[in-house]
């Protein structure tokens, strides 16, 4: 038997403390070195294209990456509301600021939307006419599909993937996930004041209507961002397989800022092994899940081999760099965390969750790389992967990403403090 | 004869912020769930309702019987498959079974590790109808395969004088590990759970053939802590063994689809939109199956209207989620640019079956609908309507995916329109008349509700951890 917690906050600390002022300039300074570095490195890396062309592909990893981090945490707000979860209410907030981070990523995606306005085909090809002329590798499907259907190929994806329409698009995405994040972060936030029931009820209410919301945007920004780079290949299954891997980012994410807070002495009890275990849980079954999707959708398409989608997969397998990078993401996004992370004890070692998360973390990110970057070198045959420019990118992205959050967060309780349910949060146990 | 409880329905659905609703209700306390649970099966004579409805079940057995006899007899052309549709109503009705099949297992075991409470009082009977669906679903291909006295040749038995092994590259061949392995995990699942409340069967029955039977049944079950410490070890395993296979089944019965390149067929998100559907369809019938039941049984003090309006939400959700699956599939089938895609796609909404395709979109995507609206969701009488028809819809998802796609292959000249036969109409029907027959007996002579479990989530069960 176990004692039964009052439903209060004793943590001494239960905000970012003014540290935010602190960590931002530095984590901006971080930033935008980082950013600046890749890109000047970018300059002397040898394969093909313009220094801009290589800067915005592996902008674009990055981006996706902290992008699909917010996607996920903001999955997680809707369906704790819509399932009127208990036992997550003290690890939610954290949820709540890094869902509302993705609003402001939109300004960063403009390095990416603003040159797509200009006509620059840097990363979509669609947004340069005579793209099907230029992709040899699948000239044969094209000259097909254009013979056999009219419009031909171009024109009939150009009523979709064009600048104009991909911009507004892009826009309505994140000003439907910023008026999401901050309904649920201002909801939660108004409600450590009052501690109004009818305020929970209220986010509980709106949560069925924008879970909706939420899979419309995923599907599409996943097709936008992501799928139409290769404008030629399709697959339905392709926004499922990016949810996965928000998701999972998301709950890992919660998972390590969470322990990197109360180590230093913030929200300290609060959060208990309990959450960790179960934020475990949720995480091996979303490696699961993602191994299930990532293999679902290349099992399918590798069996019935037509060759409008094959290329899309035979270019990841079966090109020198690219097939060890498939290699990796296997063993390592699904294979090494299935079995490390499967256990009770691992998952209730804090340290030992923490280094999986960020392997996790990791995986993920090589993810996003394995489905972005081949895109550019695609006609070139030419492996991307070049430390010196991905790594300061990824350093400076994930810098400003945590300087959003510091931003968002200010000194807002990182806990809610008044929510109808913290008591079964904080008693949160498994018999 | 022990009285039943007076079939009112008390409103838990309500549940404030902060406070969780009950989910016995009527005041019941430990005997009290045992006498509810127990009543129906000490009756000396089940309700007439009961007999009526098992002479109308054992009626379509029989037809059911007839028509494979019949089948036997002539062979696979008394069903309407044909070229094109080589693949006819069987296979529609084999997944629209095995999909059926999906909510127990769902039920108990992944509901079980996101710790859902409510779903103790449903398990039970959902497990139960997930077995007989699986039986029912087994009966198709099994029949389908031309020479039913070699059924055996579809497992890969190693033997002498038959040199030849199963095609380990088709899907019909996983489907056979598949559901053979989801039924396995399903009954023992299914009867392990059962155990303890067998035991109390046992000591409460009166006559000695019941003593002897269910004595064997409950495997010395004595109800001490050691009993128990195996039993809960021996859930939690099954539970993560069972929560993939949830999932597997249906995956694998789509790849039966997705594998190949018929377009309509060959879509890349079949596999967990087929999960979707399966849930969808599983959960529907449970609903249709429990409303009647705890109202014949007493036992809506057990199978409260909380328990019901979370379905029909879960039944709502999955079925926007089969609804976004289409979505997906008729945007990309345009955005591919394959004309092969856009044509069958064009052709389920307008071509010949556009009336198949229309149901199938009205009974699961519109009509579920209602489920936002309260009321809807909080009456039983309306649910079973609406869950009728979220079946109707998923049999016709089943139809409409195989025989619109087969009905127009790559061969125009072979283009032809579908006709069920007679004994097609007559098994689909008959089909019912099995899984119903066996769900009658299962209400009769077993715990209709998990009573253990349900007990484990009273209030005062706390106390006893």
């Amino acid at each position: 038997m176990h004692e039964t917690r009052p439903a209060k906050i004793t943590s001494d600390v239960v905000t970012l403390n003014d540290g935010h002022l602190k960590a931002m300039p530095l984590l901006l300074g971080i930033g935008v070195i980082g950013l600046l570095a890749s890109f000047i490195l970018s300059m002397f890396s040898s394969a093909g294209g313009s220094a801009f062309e290589r800067f915005s592909f592996i902008y674009l990893v990055n981006f996706c990456f902290v992008l699909s981090i917010s996607l996920g945490c903001m999955f997680f707000v809707i369906i704790s509301h819509l399932t009127r979860a208990g036992w997550n209410v003290t690890v939610r907030r954290l949820a709540e600021l890094f869902a509302m981070c993705a609003f402001p990523l939109g300004i960063l995606f403009l390095v990416i939307l603003l040159p797509v306005l200009m006509g620059y085909d840097f990363v979509y090809p669609w947004n340069q006419s005579g793209w099907s002329a230029h992709s040899i590798e699948q000239a044969e499907q094209i000259a097909a599909l254009d013979a056999a259907a009219k419009p031909p190929i171009e024109q009939l994806k150009g009523a979709y993937l064009n600048p104009m329409f991909f911009s507004i698009r892009a826009i309505a995405y994140f000003l439907i996930w910023g008026a999401m994040g901050a309904f649920f972060l201002k909801t939660s936030l108004k409600q450590d004041d009052s501690g109004d029931v009818i305020l929970t009820k209220r986010m509980q209410a709106l949560s069925a209507p924008l879970l909706i919301l939420f899979a419309v945007t995923i599907v599409f920004s996943s097709f936008d961002f992501e799928m139409s780079l290769s404008p030629l290949w399709f697959s339905t299954m392709f926004p499922v397989y990016f949810f996965a891997g928000a998701f999972m980012s998301g709950l890992i994410t919660i998972t390590l800022t969470a322990m990197w807070l109360q180590k230093n002495g913030r929200v300290t009890d609060e959060i208990t092994t309990e959450h960790y275990h179960d934020l475990g849980k949720l995480t091996f079954g979303f490696v699961v899940f993602w191994g299930y999707i990532a293999f679902s959708q290349f099992l399918l398409i590798w069996y019935a081999n037509i060759p409008e989608e094959t290329f899309w997969y035979d270019y990841r397998i079966n090109t020198t760099g690219w097939g060890i990078w498939s290699l990796i993401l296997v063993v390592g996004h699904l294979f090494i965390p299935f079995l490390a992370i499967m256990g009770r004890t691992a998952r209730r070692n804090r340290t030992f969750l923490a280094g999986a998360g960020i392997f996790l973390l990791v995986m993920h990110w090589v993810d996003h790389y394995w489905l972005i970057m081949p895109q550019m070198d695609a006609y070139g045959h030419v492996f991307t992967f070049n430390p010196l420019v991905d790594i300061p990118c990824a350093v400076g992205m994930i810098a400003i990403y945590i300087a959003i959050f510091c931003f968002v967060a200010k000194n807002r309780p990182l806990v809610p403090l008044k929510d109808p349910r913290l008591g079964e949060a904080l008693n949160h146990a498994v018999h | 004869m022990a009285s039943v409880n007076p079939a009112i329905d008390i409103d838990n659905t309500n549940e404030e912020p902060g406070t969780r609703a009950p989910l016995v209700l009527g005041g019941l306390d430990y005997a009290g769930v045992t006498e509810t649970v127990c009543a129906p099966w000490e009756a000396e004579n089940p309700p007439k309702i009961w007999w009526l409805i098992l002479a109308a079940a054992l009626s379509l057995l029989l037809v059911l019987g007839g028509c494979v006899n019949h089948l036997l007899m002539k062979g696979v052309g008394v069903w309407g498959n044909n070229n094109p549709a080589y693949w006819g109503w069987p296979i529609v009705n084999f997944v629209f079974w095995v999909g059926i099949g999906h909510a127990g297992t769902l039920i108990s075991a992944i509901l079980f590790l996101f710790r859902q409470n409510w779903r103790t009082s449903i398990n039970r009977a959902a497990e139960a109808m997930t077995i007989f669906a699986v039986v029912c679903a087994g009966l198709f291909p099994g029949i389908h395969i031309g020479r039913v006295w070699v059924f055996y040749w579809l497992f890969p038995i190693p033997t002498e004088h038959l040199a030849m092994w199963p095609n380990f590259r088709s899907p019909l061949l996983w489907d056979v590990f598949a559901v053979s392995t989801y039924a396995t995990v399903s009954i023992l699942f299914w009867y392990m759970g059962m155990v303890p409340d067998i035991a109390t069967f046992r000591d409460r029955c009166k006559s000695k053939i019941g003593k002897i039977a269910y004595g064997i049944l409950s495997l010395g079950w004595t109800g001490s802590a050691r009993n128990w410490h195996r039993y809960e070890i021996a859930y939690t395993i099954l539970a993560a063994l069972a929560t993939p296979l949830v999932l597997s089944v249906h995956t694998i019965v789509s790849f039966d689809f997705a594998v190949s390149q018929l377009p309509g067929w060959h879509t890349t998100i079949f596999p967990p939109y087929f999960v979707a559907g399966a849930i969808f369809s599983g959960f529907a019938a449970v609903v249709t199956l429990l409303v009647p039941a705890r109202a014949l049984y007493g036992l809506q003090n057990l199978i409260t209207l909380r328990h019901l309006e979370n379905m029909n939400k879960i039944i709502m959700a999955t079925g926007m989620m089969v609804g976004t699956a289409y979505g997906i599939e008729f945007f990309i089938a345009w955005y591919s640019g394959v004309p092969n895609e856009q044509f069958a796609f064009i052709n389920r909404a307008f071509g010949n079956f556009w009336w198949a395709y229309w149901i199938m979109v009205t009974c699961n995507v519109v009509i579920p609908q209602l489920f936002w609206f309260k009321w809807c969701r909080t009456t039983p009488w309306f649910m079973v309507i609406v869950c009728i028809f979220v079946n109707i819809g998923m049999w016709f998802e089943r139809f409409v995916i195989t025989i619109t796609s087969l009905c127009r292959d790559f061969i125009p000249s072979s283009w032809a329109y579908f006709h069920p036969t007679g004994i097609d109409i007559m098994m689909l029907i008959g089909s019912f008349g099995l899984f119903t027959t066996l769900f009658l007996l299962f209400c009769r002579f077993l715990p209709v509700i998990a009573m253990a479990e349900v007990k484990s989530i009273m209030p005062h069960g706390d106390d006893h951890h």
